[in-house]
């Protein structure tokens, strides 16, 4: 069985609004309202054009279905939150897409905002649990045995890649390290000071075998983006950037014996598929956004996309294949590495800028068709969307 | 080395962590009491699973079986964050090295791997669990390498 057989039924993103990064008394909601106000404008509509709203929240919550009377948006045809993590964003695209291709609206606008930091708190308690004193039961033995937060999950998972293929520490400092590059062309870009693997290797440990430099940062900020129908969009104001291959794939991995977990990904389902609903292979593809809460995420998010064979992603990392100037250009905006983090709006944001031609000094030659990945929890929910600037 | 003891300024209120027992996990621990690791099976396909899932991926309630506390160690990390007790801490008051081992029963249990030197550690290298009253409280399973601790009643 093989549910992706059938065309991708299009739509096209016609509009993107990506807020400032400031940590002030703005929350989610604020972002999410200010995003899609400069969507809106950016695609040459007004409020009054929209009759579909996909809202996704953070870590800090507070962007749900209200955000519609808030907006002051009428007679909406679909009005519902996403959740599925890093994966969302291109979960909404697929969503807004369908929603249009089957008659529910014309419109839709898909936004994800959040706003964990506070002027007063420091960056690692917006996502740091307390683990108190006592722990009960199960739970209790999660808190002692288990990894108490992303960083342990990841960790795992790129130590059982080392293991297994000899990946090294150095070849994830050479992501981090690509990526800042990008970024020093990136004005939005929140670190944009030259990065070498010798900074890599000497910032500090988070969970081993993950450095700081390792790690994604923490953002406020809200990215909105407008999708309508293929026909409609070459008749406003931006380059249309189209939809033309879809797929999620959330593995649910079995915790035993013979399992992958850690080493394969839902993206070894969801890109091929997506790529075959498009009608390309991976060297047809220009440009590459891929969700990075980690420089491991990227490592094996490009194995199983098939731009290497399993277990060369380091190998591919170190060659500076994905840095600027290399011949597979990834993360181009400097990613939630460097640049900001609003899980999958970061790479899907960053995909629409370099398609429609509009990446000023990171702008990549030849940027007809672009792969975007989304991916949550601990490696356990993917979404790929290829988009182009034809239709077909 | 760079390795240090836990202070307990790192520690905070969470110096004295210890897990207490629920009507779920009650049996679980009276079994590590007498150093048997319970794991769950089904009673209807005898699929095996950790301890702490319920029910089958059929919707069986799922039962206890002893396990023979020997694995194989999947996977390991070193988490830096402020421990959450010193008795976790690895080789030489050492960060806590956490870790994914399988059963040779077949299924993986997240552990604590308390008192290891990580650079030692392999994939694929044999381990046994021993039970740690951690804080004094109900005892905790963690494993460690099968060569230098295989007694599932010393503690430490």
């Amino acid at each position: 069985m093989n549910p992706y057989m059938h065309e991708c039924p299009g739509g096209a993103i016609v509009g993107l609004g990506i807020t400032d990064n400031r940590v002030d008394a703005r929350s989610a909601a604020d972002f999410a309202a200010e995003a899609v106000h400069l969507a809106i404008s950016d695609a040459g509509l007004t409020l009054d054009d929209v009759d579909g709203l996909l809202v996704s929240s953070g870590k800090s919550g507070g962007v749900d279905v209200k955000l519609a009377s808030r907006l002051g948006l009428r007679d909406l045809g679909i009005l519902t939150q996403v959740a599925q993590a890093g994966s969302t964003a291109n979960a909404q695209v697929q969503l807004a897409a369908l929603a249009i291709a089957g008659g529910l609206a014309t419109t839709v606008v898909c936004v994800h905002a959040d706003a964990p930091l506070k002027p007063s708190k420091r960056a690692g308690d917006a996502y740091r649990a307390s683990a108190g004193a006592v722990g009960t039961g199960f739970r209790g033995l999660s808190t002692v045995a288990g990894p108490r937060n992303p960083n342990g999950g990841y960790a795992l998972a790129a130590r059982r890649h080392m293991n297994r293929f000899g990946t090294t520490s150095e070849q994830l400092g050479a992501i981090a390290v690509a990526q800042r590059k990008w970024a020093a062309f990136n004005p939005r870009a929140r670190f944009r000071d030259p990065l070498t693997i010798a900074d890599h290797q000497a910032s500090r440990w988070v969970v081993e075998p993950l450095h700081l430099l390792d790690c994604c940062m923490v953002s406020n900020g809200g990215v909105a983006v407008v999708v309508t129908s293929a026909e409609r969009a070459p008749h406003l104001a931006q380059p249309p950037v189209h939809v033309r291959g879809w797929a999620q794939s959330h593995p649910g991995y079995r915790m035993e014996r013979g399992s992958d977990w850690g080493l394969r990904t839902g993206a070894a389902i969801a890109g091929p598929a997506a790529m075959k609903m498009a009608g390309i292979t991976p060297s047809d593809i220009d440009i590459r956004q891929i969700y990075d809460c980690y420089t491991y995420t990227v490592l094996v998010t490009l194995e199983d996309y098939g731009f290497c064979n399993k277990g060369e992603g380091g190998e591919l990392a170190a060659s500076g294949a994905l840095a600027p100037g290399g011949s597979l250009p990834t993360n181009t905006g400097g990613g939630q590495l460097s640049s900001f983090y609003l899980w999958g709006m970061t790479p899907l944001s960053e995909a629409i800028i370099q398609i429609r031609g509009q990446g000023g000094d990171r702008q990549v030659p030849r940027h007809e068709t672009a792969v975007v990945s989304g991916n949550g929890g601990i490696l356990d929910y993917h979404s790929t969307l290829v988009l182009g600037a034809q239709s077909r | 080395m760079t390795k240090r003891i836990a202070s307990a300024e790192d520690l905070g209120e969470n110096a004295a962590f210890r897990v207490e027992r629920n009507a779920a996990s009650a049996a679980f621990f009276d079994a590590a009491g007498e150093g048997t690791l319970l794991i769950r099976v089904c009673p209807e396909c005898d699929r095996l699973y950790a301890p702490h899932h319920k029910r089958c991926v059929d919707g069986n309630e799922l039962a206890w079986r002893a396990a023979s506390g020997s694995a194989q160690l999947v996977t390991w990390a070193v988490d830096h964050a402020p421990p959450v007790s010193p008795e976790l801490s690895s080789i030489d008051g050492g960060p806590p090295v956490i870790g994914i081992v399988e059963l040779d029963e077949g299924p993986w249990m997240y552990t604590a791997l308390p008192g290891v030197a990580p650079e030692a550690l392999r994939e694929g290298m044999a381990m046994h669990v021993r039970f740690l009253p951690l804080g004094g409280a109900e005892p905790v399973p963690v494993f460690t390498p099968a060569a230098t601790g295989p007694d599932s009643k010393e503690a430490r």
